[in-house]
């Protein structure tokens, strides 16, 4: 009994495995042994911290398909390694990586008026208002925003992964990043149940399809009434 | 009391008795189906009642637009946020509920002579409401609708010969935005639309009155209802209260048209998944369905928004609105009629009718394409070519399918009306064997 | 009797909402009571209704169709009157009737509403000039014409490529002029979100996709002096959509 216990004991009395042994186990199989890279995964080297934090943070890496494209998850398919983890990795990756976007720092920022501007000008095209998210040609999707974490938000602006653009701190400098994460925030308690209308709109979709149900409500309104109405006085058929 | 020495006072000076007493035992046919009109009526009555309260608190002026929007229907301002919620919601429901009647009337041949003129008022405010929608929520200069009007003036451009004028007029300037949109705008929505409106609603219950409505009930001499007062009055008020509840218990817990979300127009600034209204959407299924190409007449460009976006509309209208003309020819039935048909009985326009349909509902869903192709995960352009195929090919094969169904409903409905000569009745006995029985006579 | 029962809820409703505005409770409530006066009013109505069990097929005759032959009016009404000069009379009156609608016409020349020009300055939305390692690569930022940027054909985005070049395009769409700001990046494509038309940013901007019917035109760069980016010319073709005056 002891001896089919132990390893789980020593597992669980914290060698927690180092970064390189992740790497073999749950990325070298699509990026290579030495990171270049493979027909299943893209080239590691170069990318930026940033770009490898977005994707481990925000579940997209690993991935156990790697033919299905990472864009088709949604904001969060839920981070898939525990934060130890995650840190391990990227401790490990860091030579590699380094070139690119580095770990962005990020604070909400108070000036949500500013945020909303810049969210409108740089995001809104592809995230849409209220970052409920949107197509982005072919078959891609920019992710709704409803479940990032600020940090997310901030690897993304900096490392812009995928289809994304990559907005520099020359371009958006520390308080703007500030102010826009904290606006991409702020949008998240802006859903229903915080003082907002019981259904928020998500556009005039789904407006029109309630005033079609609203018709048909009326319809079976004076339907149903019609009908009872004719049992009841007896009336003749049409 | 009051009303009684009220109506006196009336019949001593205007002998107003007389019409009185006819129009209270006037008698009006009754079905479910014939209230959809009222539904759009009280919708159209809603619309003026919060509207001229909106004229009060909306400022016009381009600048201003977009901030006293917000600051009248704030959430924080119930009332205004409740008038305008109401207002919008009602636009909505006002032209679905335009076309539903529409469709009913269509369906039923209601529109035959003598009530052709009736129709093509009917189509016409079809076309008004429409259009008072689109300049209606265009009025808070938002993100949205800025990216609305845009697209609206490329298409006024487009026309051949006179586009830079129609564009010019319409944008109140020499480009867009001009300083005169809003107020143009303004002035259509709150003044020439729906007082036009209102005038050709008052014709349109007038006809209706006068030539009395159309019923189901085979009897073509004479009408066959309900009496106005106090039957159908009642029946009437309650739908007026089914309408005004609908659209509180919307206005209520559905918000509509978030113009603080979409921030003020600014032409470098789109958001994604920018789509009109649903009654323009067909439109914009159109414009991006439509060819690339451009045309040029003797070095002249014809854009190519013109088509989907001017003439598939114009050709539609007056396609509707000649309809009943169509059909008579078509069908050589030039009868006077004042009893409804079941939809079955005329093939040839349930064909019709089930052509457009596709097509709106087609063009329609075409305005979220994208959409579609990044939930379906499909490619988009792929979609774009499938629904290329489907708009040249879809109307003639739903057409000609729904009108071969509506062929056998018929037969099968007349041959049913009577038992064939040799057919024998059977009838179980009590000892649960079967036995014939002579046929009814007929 | 079920019509109390509604009028009731009719009363309560309407004068539930009064008290509901008087005291600034939120829309929920206000909305909720109008809902319940109106479904009171409907319910009421309805319900009498039915309760006068009235009868649905009463009768009352159709005047007949078809033309009507009255007695023909007498001659002096009847005489002709308005001959043909009067009618050409009306139609003067109706080619007058165009002047005031043709009053309103104007040809609005569309050159020089870019801004754009050999040395002019790119900008931000603040105003801002852009120094020549403002984006990353792979960024883009809409520009504006420095001293124009109100005009309606100037705005232009700029995009950095993976190679450190950067490129900028006219923003308004050559289909119906809507924003072209959507940027894929490893795509290296520019995407209109109004009608999905696709533009090829390492070519051009040229319309590879969606109803566009011309490439997005393009603006050459330079550095200035000071390392802020400027404009070489104006675009390399006529802004946004067509018309049938703008003959190339």
């Amino acid at each position: 009994m002891l001896i089919l216990t132990l390893p789980v004991l020593l597992a669980m009395l914290g060698t927690a495995p180092s970064g390189a042994d992740i790497y073999v186990t749950k990325c070298e199989s699509c990026h290579g042994v030495q990171q270049w890279g493979s027909p299943d995964g893209p080239s590691l080297h170069h990318v930026g911290l940033a770009e490898v934090d977005f994707y481990l943070t925000t579940g997209r890496m690993p991935a156990a398909a790697p033919w299905v494209q990472v864009a088709h998850r949604d904001e969060r398919a839920g981070q898939q390694l525990p934060l130890a983890e995650i840190r391990a990795l990227e401790a490990y990756l860091a030579p590699v990586v380094a070139g690119g976007p580095p770990l962005p720092e990020v604070i909400s920022g108070s000036d949500l008026e500013h945020g909303h501007r810049l969210y409108e000008i740089n995001c809104e095209q592809c995230h849409a208002v209220g970052g409920n998210g949107g197509s982005i040609g072919r078959s891609d999707w920019a992710p709704a925003l409803h479940q990032a974490t600020i940090d997310e938000v901030a690897d993304a602006v900096r490392a812009g992964p995928g289809e994304m653009p990559r907005f520099g701190e020359r371009q958006l400098v520390q308080s703007d990043l500030d102010d826009l994460a904290g606006y991409v925030m702020a949008m998240q308690t802006m859903q229903p149940g915080s003082g907002g209308p019981p259904f928020r709109s998500t556009g005039p979709v789904p407006e029109g399809a309630l005033g079609y149900v609203a018709i048909v409500v009326l319809i079976v309104f004076v339907f149903g009434y019609w009908r009872h109405d004719r049992r009841e006085t007896g009336g003749r058929p049409k | 009391m009051i009303v009684r020495r009220t109506v006196g006072w009336l019949d001593e000076r205007f002998g107003t008795n007389a019409l009185l007493h006819v129009a209270l035992k006037k008698i009006y046919p009754d079905h479910w189906s014939f209230y959809l009109g009222e539904f759009a009526l009280y919708f159209f009555l809603v619309l003026v009642g919060t509207g001229v309260w909106l004229t009060f608190a909306f400022d016009a002026g381009a600048q201003n637009a977009y901030g006293s929007v917000l600051a009248l229907a704030a959430r924080n301002h119930p009332i205004g946020y409740e008038i305008r919620q109401i207002h919008h919601w009602a636009a909505v429901c006002f032209v679905a509920a335009i076309l539903v009647h529409m469709s009913r009337i269509f369906f039923t041949g209601a529109f035959r002579r003598p009530r052709e003129l009736n129709w093509m008022v009917g189509v016409t405010m079809l076309l008004l409401a429409s259009f008072t929608g689109f300049t209606g929520y265009s009025l808070p200069n938002d993100g949205l609708s800025g990216t609305g009007l845009r697209i609206a003036y490329s298409v006024a451009l487009s026309i051949p010969l006179i586009g830079r004028w129609a564009a010019g007029v319409f944008a109140g300037g020499d480009d867009f935005p001009g300083p005169q949109l809003t107020t143009h705008l303004y002035t259509l929505h709150v003044y020439f639309l729906p007082v036009t409106i209102g005038a050709l609603i008052a014709l349109h219950l007038g006809l209706l009155v006068y030539q009395k409505h159309t019923q189901f009930v085979r009897d073509p001499n004479r009408v066959v209802g309900r009496r106005f007062w106090p039957d159908y009055a009642l029946r009437t008020v309650a739908a007026l209260g089914a309408t005004l509840a609908v659209l509180a218990l919307l206005a209520t817990f559905f918000e509509i048209n978030p113009v603080g979300d979409y921030g003020p127009y600014r032409p470098w600034i789109v958001m994604n998944g920018a789509v009109p209204d649903w009654y323009a959407a067909f439109l914009e299924g159109a414009l991006r369905l439509g060819p690339a190409t451009e045309i040029r007449i003797a070095g002249h460009p014809i854009p190519p928004v013109f088509w989907p976006g001017l003439v598939l509309p114009s050709v539609t209208f007056l396609f509707l609105l000649l309809w009943p003309f169509i059909e008579a020819r078509l069908t050589g039935d030039r009868a006077p009629h004042d009893v409804l048909e079941k939809p079955t009985q005329v093939p040839l326009r349930v064909g019709v009718g089930a052509a457009l349909i596709f097509e709106g509902l087609l063009l329609t869903i075409a305005a979220g394409d994208d959409q579609t192709a990044a939930t379906l995960h499909v490619r988009l352009d792929t979609l774009v070519w499938l629904y290329r195929s489907a708009l040249l090919l879809g109307p003639i094969v739903v057409g000609l399918l729904a009108a071969r169904i509506a062929m056998d409903v018929r037969a099968r409905a007349a041959e049913g009306a009577e038992p064939p000569p040799d057919a024998v009745m059977l009838v179980r006995n009590a000892h649960g064997g079967y036995e014939e029985e002579e046929p009814q006579a007929g | 009797m079920i019509v109390a029962i509604f009028l009731t809820l009719t009363i309560a409703g309407a004068l539930g909402a009064t008290l509901a505005a008087a005291f600034g409770a939120p829309p929920s409530a206000l909305g909720g009571a109008l809902a319940v006066a109106f479904i009171g009013l409907a319910g009421a109505a309805g319900a009498a209704a039915s309760a006068l069990r009235a009868r649905d097929d009463l009768t009352e005759p159709r005047a007949p169709h078809g033309p009507t032959h009255p007695r023909p009016l007498p001659a002096d009404v009847t005489r002709p009157v308005f001959g043909r000069m009067w009618f050409a009379a009306l139609g003067a009156f109706a080619v007058l009737g165009l002047v005031p609608l043709v009053s309103l016409a104007r040809k609005p020349g569309r050159q020089a509403r870019t801004g754009w020009g050999p040395g002019v300055r790119l900008v931000d939305e603040n105003n801002q000039p852009i120094p020549h390692d403002r984006l990353v690569d792979g960024g883009i930022e809409t520009v504006f014409p420095q001293g124009a940027a109100e005009l309606p054909e100037a705005p232009a985005v700029l995009i950095r490529g993976d190679d450190g070049g950067y490129r900028a395009f006219s923003k308004i769409c050559t289909h119906a002029g809507c924003p072209v700001a959507l940027y894929r990046r490893a795509s290296h494509q520019l995407i209109c979100p109004c009608h999905q038309s696709i533009f090829d940013v390492e070519d051009g901007a040229k319309n590879i996709s969606g109803p566009a019917p011309r490439p997005l035109p393009a603006l050459a760069l330079d550095t200035d002096g000071e390392g802020y980016l400027i404009a070489r010319g104006d675009f390399d073709g006529p802004v946004g959509p067509d018309d049938w005056d703008r003959v190339l």
